[in-house]
């Protein structure tokens, strides 16, 4: 079954055109690596799909439904900024989630805190940006959702914390669901995905299984990447 | 839902506002005791009748500021991501923070009652208070055998009042929005051009009436000084929903 | 992160490949329990898909067995076990003379060279 589905999007900012007639369809059960540079679009058509846009043109569904509150209550995205209010507890956060969000996992939740002994009772603001980042993805990834959508999860962190995040998505994501990670960084992300979708200036120039990637390239697909969008 | 955005609204706000009503109130005591026990004179009393005086203006200008922060910085800047992201209706959003804004407005009103009774109590005795308040009625041109009734419209009146105004305030930070640069500037001059436009939009339409002065409004039926009101503030908020809703563009 | 993986072979046939060199090596014995799919793919840093995908080839391959619930177990036939590990054997000397040949040698030379290394 397809998790989420675009057909003819487009976005236009003014008169730049961030997305260009996008068709795509993302099955159940997979990683999917969102692969571009900065600027290809990444980040507008994740943000179509959690509604945070509404398209110019054509069309964006998840679970066949048009975005929604119903749809957002199947999507848990991480955006790729610091979202949340930075006086709160994670105590609170996890309140807060488990008020919204009746998929979300609290004590899943609880237990990757506590591995990471961070303290509930501490607010947001006194910790590092690492923990910080770790915290969101701790409370993105702690919900069943039937989408994920990870914005840039891994830009800017260090290499013991990128392991961290994409061990936490290997190990936390529902066997139903579909996970969504926008990057530019192929290299570190490669092994974990099932598909890559590359955009280049706003369009979809390759959707392909990664291990069929390799096989007919007989390269990785961050060399295949560069390759095709060498400057 | 409703009553969970409310919620985490509320709690926002008790943070930013609590401590600001606790000085107030440590004030208002200080304030009152000096009066009451002749020590109304020297440098000392000017400055906690200064701090006393500015704690009052300040509680307001800070109830409103954090009522607008609340909407921009809920909606419109990172912490947006997260609301944005909660499987709520835009309206449902909405609606929230009207209503936010009204709870506050009222504690913010309490809050100076309580000042007033506090200053009262211990200057003088309930009974005075009791008559001050009398007074005040009277003032608004109040019968006393339709105490009642009339405190009641004043009310009603003024709350409406005052959610057309937070209605507008919002939907000028949402015209804001919609530009990428001087989004402040652009929210002050809708809100002042709107002010004008209302204001010459409810003169033609009492001209039309048949009334030829600008005092026929405020003789109008009741009912017209709650409907006027509660229409601007519907007119105001799909704008604001609209923007939201269908031009939501978080950077 | 995980394990390190050459970049011009499908992830899947590398990890048949380490699973078989572990089965021959003897670190998993004839009957014992595999990983579940996603431990391995947490210790590997892959995509659990890629795992299920190697299993099922090495199931295919008879040299794993799985038991519905209780997950997936090294064959006990060691006649199998034995036949791969000949495989790889034989893979492996495939290579070699390929190699020495590259060089310019020839069978005979080759044997000699040989015989010499394993006396010394």
């Amino acid at each position: 079954m397809e998790t989420l589905v675009c057909n003819g999007l487009s976005k236009t900012y003014g008169s730049v055109r961030a997305l260009d007639h996008v068709d795509l369809k993302l099955e159940e059960g997979k990683i999917i690596g969102l692969l571009g540079p900065n600027g290809s679009g990444k980040t507008t058509l994740i943000k179509l799909a959690s509604r945070l846009l509404v398209p110019s043109e054509g069309e964006v569904t998840i679970c066949g439904l048009k975005p929604s509150p119903e749809t957002k209550a199947m999507v848990s995205y991480l955006p790729d900024r610091n979202y949340l209010p930075d006086w709160m507890k994670t105590g609170e956060l996890l309140e807060m989630y488990s008020d919204f969000y009746d998929d979300f996992d609290r004590s899943r939740a609880e237990e990757m805190l506590r591995s990471l002994n961070i303290d509930e009772q501490m607010p947001l603001k006194k910790m590092s940006k690492g923990t910080k980042e770790k915290v969101q993805l701790i409370l993105t990834m702690s919900r069943h959702a039937k989408l994920y959508l990870l914005d840039e999860p891994i830009a800017g962190v260090d290499p013991a914390a990128r392991d961290y995040i994409l061990k936490t998505i290997i190990s936390n994501y529902d066997e139903t669901a579909t996970v969504l990670i926008s990057t530019h960084l192929i290299a570190d992300v490669e092994n974990v995905l099932d598909e890559a979708v590359f955009l280049k200036e706003g369009k979809v120039v390759l959707h392909q299984n990664t291990e069929e990637l390799r096989e007919t390239t007989g390269k990785s697909v961050d060399e295949y990447f560069r390759e095709v969008f060498r400057c | 839902m409703l009553g969970k955005l409310m919620k985490y609204d509320f709690k926002a706000m008790f943070r930013n506002l609590f401590p600001i009503y606790v000085a107030l109130i440590v004030l208002t005591l200080v304030f009152s005791l000096m009066v009451k026990f002749n020590f109304d004179q020297g440098f000392l009393f000017s400055v906690f009748a200064f701090l006393f005086v500015a704690a009052l203006n300040g509680s307001i200008v800070a109830c409103v500021f954090f009522v607008v922060t609340r909407f921009s910085r809920g909606l419109l800047k990172n912490e947006g991501y997260l609301s944005f992201a909660l499987p709520v209706s835009t309206s449902m959003h909405i609606l929230a923070k009207v209503i936010n804004a009204v709870i506050w407005a009222f504690i913010e009103g309490l809050m100076l009652c309580l000042c007033m009774l506090i200053m009262g109590t211990v200057m003088g005795s309930i009974k005075e208070v009791a008559e001050f308040f009398r007074e005040v009625f009277q003032v608004f041109g109040l019968i006393e055998k339709d105490m009642l009734y009339a405190v009641l419209k004043v009310i009603v009146i003024l709350i409406m009042e005052m959610i057309a105004s937070i209605c507008l305030i919002y939907a000028a930070m949402a015209v804001g929005h919609l530009f990428s640069r001087n989004q402040r500037m652009i929210a002050v001059a809708f809100l002042i051009v709107v002010c004008i436009l209302r204001s010459f939009l409810l003169m033609s339409v009492i001209d039309l009436f048949g009334h030829s002065h600008i005092t026929a409004y405020l003789h109008t039926d009741d009912l017209v000084m709650i409907i006027i009101p509660a229409i601007f503030a519907a007119l105001y908020s799909t704008l604001t929903w609209f923007i939201l809703d269908k031009r939501l563009n978080l950077e | 992160m995980g394990w390190k993986f050459s970049d011009d072979l499908p992830i899947y046939l590398q990890i048949i490949e380490a699973i078989k060199t572990d089965i021959v090596s003897g670190k998993y014995r004839s009957g014992d329990r595999l990983p579940a799919v996603r431990d391995l793919a947490f210790d590997a840093g892959v995509n659990p898909n890629t795992v299920q995908r190697a299993y099922a080839e090495l199931e295919r391959q008879g040299l794993v067995q799985s038991e519905r619930t209780s997950g997936r177990f090294v064959s006990i036939d060691e006649g199998k076990i034995e036949e791969l590990r000949k495989d790889i054997s034989n893979a492996y000397i495939r290579d070699l003379f390929k190699k020495l040949k590259d060089l310019g040698m020839d069978d005979k030379t080759i044997r000699d060279v040989l015989s010499k290394w394993r006396d010394e």
